[in-house]
């Protein structure tokens, strides 16, 4: 399944000044092909205008894992990619424990996670598909 | 006795012949596994090596307990019996060098700990769980080593293994060994732990500090304090184990050797669980690895990643050059050797591997282009004086902020015995400015002073050359500025070098050798390495230097070349390799 794989993390808002802008950060996302290359990600967060803290791990801070998602969507459209899975640290870092084979990696990181549809690319209809639904 | 050729060994052998390059004991760069095999094969395996090759055999901590509270020293499996191992290897007169973990191992279930000790998995610095790719696809997780338990189990581990080697005759150099990969170009060792366990044992460390010194010591206010901080406690954990190995192996101990694991990094994982891994990439970090004095190892992946360039460049320039130059590092007899060692003109002294300050100023960016591979850093504890060493041809970049009066005294003794020393100013101690002021003073050395893009002092005595610049002020300027003020104060240094045009993601290394009864016309032999991993074709060119004469074209593979007057220029096709030696002279 073509599917794209977005790695998050919650940092604790707990005496940190820049709370307001939220605590979520992306800090991996993965297709098929490996990881998205650096500069490829660093296109699609000026083009979102999503931020590239020096001084924090990860890209962000977004305000909710909704958040995360839209950006998702959007890199989702860009590399025409039909499925969104979201996985929190925590649970990629449950995953790495039970994995023995990278079989067992890979089979988890498509089942397990918040899976959404990017309907965009799903229901988008060909040119010959929408000649022939026509009624 | 006649001897057996391999193919007939292989004929007479009553198991399935395996090629070495497939075989799971040989994992590469001569390291042998001896738990992979039945000990009743270690003597064919180990007959395999080649006459003269250090053979790398890590020790399996949980092979040789499984629980962490018992022992087995050939007690019950005969796998355990490193007495006999080291036997054969004398009888086939090859010299094994054991290594024992001080982190945890990344091409070993758990990391090498006891399967009971594997309780808390550590986490990067992201707070993702190390897990590591092996050559056979399984996921290795790497447990805590910040754990008391697996401290406590690792020292006794360490006395029985001592008292082991000692009572049963093993005269073998025992090394402690750290496990590493290159993470965003920097070296990251496995025993940095980011998860609970680390924060426990910390908070522990800090309550007993403060015990111990209430006035001095009043907590942390700062993130930087805690950084500070935690790096103090981080070291005092890595030297605990240190000296827990040093002690229980006593007279066999040797030192500490670093190792950095091609495709061991977070990146890596990720991109190697969907097979997107590049061979250009793991090409990359075996030079990265080599500058930063890090011995590369490519156990973790599989034998077809190495058949081809990657192959030819992990035996040559980490088997038969950087291993052994590791390995040798304190043996007066190697310094005049016809071995060939890598080419290290420049020495980039930095406080810390994260430090960055090299980079920023724009040197890295300006060696890459001009010396590649023929840097390196060196970790300023390691900036030290040694009697008798050649310094006439080495360069040292030094940070001034980071200068205490030992290190002082270096620069001073480097300066004095011909060597070249580029010094940044900024953040230097009031005192040692003075101290440097009145060293020219009392030495009359003639000072010139320049403005070029900052300010820069240049003193000569003898062969020495002292250059002190300000950093500060190089910081505020554009990045091709900074560039360029190494390039034009690099050139006043008139290096024998030869500049290499090539195209990207091809790997140039440099080694050099003493020259040969049959080579006095010239002072040294350069060979120039050139690896196209990519998928492309690339196309090299070269002038000759001035001073350098074409000696032959060794180990050409894949590529084309034409030899014009004074010049070489040709094509790499993909997987393509070739070496050139030069005679260099004055």
């Amino acid at each position: 399944m073509d599917k794209l794989i977005a790695i998050y993390r919650f940092k604790n808002p707990a005496n940190d000044l820049n709370y307001s802008k939220g605590s979520y950060y992306l800090l991996h996302v993965l297709t098929n092909e490996g990881a998205v290359k650096p500069d490829l990600l660093e296109k699609f967060c000026h083009d979102y205008d999503v931020e590239n803290p020096a001084e924090e791990i990860g890209l962000g801070p977004f305000e909710s894992v909704d958040d995360i998602t839209k950006f998702c969507f959007y890199i989702c459209d860009e590399l025409r990619l039909p499925y969104v899975g979201l996985l929190s640290m925590d649970e990629f870092n449950s995953i790495i424990e039970e994995s023995s084979k990278v079989s067992d990696l890979l089979e988890a990181l498509h089942s397990d996670g918040n899976l959404i549809e990017n309907i965009s690319i799903t229901q988008k209809k060909s040119f010959f598909q929408k000649v022939f639904d026509r009624k | 006795m006649e001897e057996i050729s391999a193919d007939t060994r292989y004929s007479l052998s009553l198991t399935t012949p395996v090629t070495r390059d497939a075989d799971a004991v040989f994992p590469g760069e001569n390291w042998f596994l001896y738990w992979k095999t039945s000990s009743s094969l270690w003597k064919t395996k180990l007959e395999e090596f080649s006459k003269g090759d250090k053979i790398l055999v890590p020790v399996n901590w949980s092979f040789h307990s499984d629980t962490g509270d018992n022992y087995d020293f050939a007690e019950t499996k005969p796998e355990t019996d490193l007495k006999k191992l080291f036997d054969i290897a004398c009888e086939l007169g090859k010299e094994i060098t054991f290594l024992m973990p001080l982190t945890p191992v990344p091409f070993l279930a758990n990391g090498g700990i006891p399967h009971l000790l594997a309780r808390s998995i550590a986490l990067n610095k992201e707070g993702m769980a190390y897990g590591i790719i092996d050559n056979e696809e399984n996921i290795n997780k790497l447990y805590s080593f910040y754990d008391p338990r697996v401290f406590q189990a690792y020292s006794k581990f360490c006395t029985k293994f001592g008292q082991y080697i000692s009572k049963s005759g093993i005269s073998s150099d025992v090394y402690g060994y750290v496990c590493g990969c290159l993470e965003n170009d920097e070296y990251i060792s496995y025993l940095d732990d980011y998860s609970k366990v680390f924060e426990q044992a910390f908070s522990r460390f800090l309550k007993a500090r403060a015990q111990k010194d209430s006035t001095e010591f009043q907590g942390i206010s700062s993130i930087e304090e805690e950084y500070i901080v935690k790096k103090e406690f981080s070291d005092t954990i890595t030297s605990l184990y240190l000296e827990s190995l040093s002690a229980g192996v006593g007279a066999n101990w040797e030192g500490v050797l670093k190792f950095s694991f091609l495709g061991g990094s977070l990146e890596d994982l990720l991109n190697r669980m969907s097979a997107n891994d590049l061979n250009s990439k793991y090409s990359k970090d075996i030079s990265k690895s080599i500058s930063r004095g890090v011995i590369p190892s490519s156990i973790l992946l599989p034998h077809r990643k190495k058949k081809g360039v990657l192959g030819r460049q992990l035996s040559e320039m980490v088997e038969s050059t950087f291993l052994n130059q590791k390995l040798s590092e304190d043996d007066v007899y190697e310094t005049e050797s016809v071995q060939f060692k890598t080419l290290n003109v420049f020495n980039l002294v930095r406080i810390d591997e994260s430090s960055k300050i090299w980079n920023d100023l724009g040197l890295t960016d300006s060696l890459s282009t001009d010396f590649y591979s023929c840097f390196s850093y060196l970790d300023k504890k390691l900036f030290e004086w040694k009697e008798g060493r050649n310094v006439l041809e080495q360069y040292f970049f030094v940070q001034g902020g980071e200068l205490i009066e030992s290190d002082f005294k270096t620069i001073l003794k480097i300066f004095m015995n011909g060597g070249k020393i580029i010094l940044d100013n900024s953040g230097l101690e009031e005192g040692l400015v003075r101290r440097l002021e009145s060293f020219f003073l009392e030495n009359n050395l003639e000072v010139e002073k320049v403005n070029f893009l900052t300010e820069v002092t240049y003193a000569q005595l003898g062969e020495g050359k002292l250059i002190v610049f300000n950093g500060e002020k190089l910081l505020t300027r554009g990045i091709n500025d900074r560039v360029n003020f190494w390039k034009k104060l690099i050139s006043t240094f008139e290096i024998q070098h030869m500049s290499i045009e090539t195209s990207e993601n091809v790997e140039v290394f440099w080694r050099t050798r003493g020259s040969s009864i049959n080579e006095l016309n010239y002072e040294e032999v350069r060979r120039l390495s050139i690896y196209n991993p990519t998928s492309y074709k690339k196309k090299v060119k070269f002038k000759f230097a001035k001073n350098f004469a074409l000696l032959k074209i060794i180990d050409e593979f894949n590529c084309e070349l034409s030899t014009l007057p004074h010049e070489i220029q040709g094509e790499l096709l993909p997987d393509g390799s070739f070496s050139i030696d030069f005679g260099v002279f004055s």
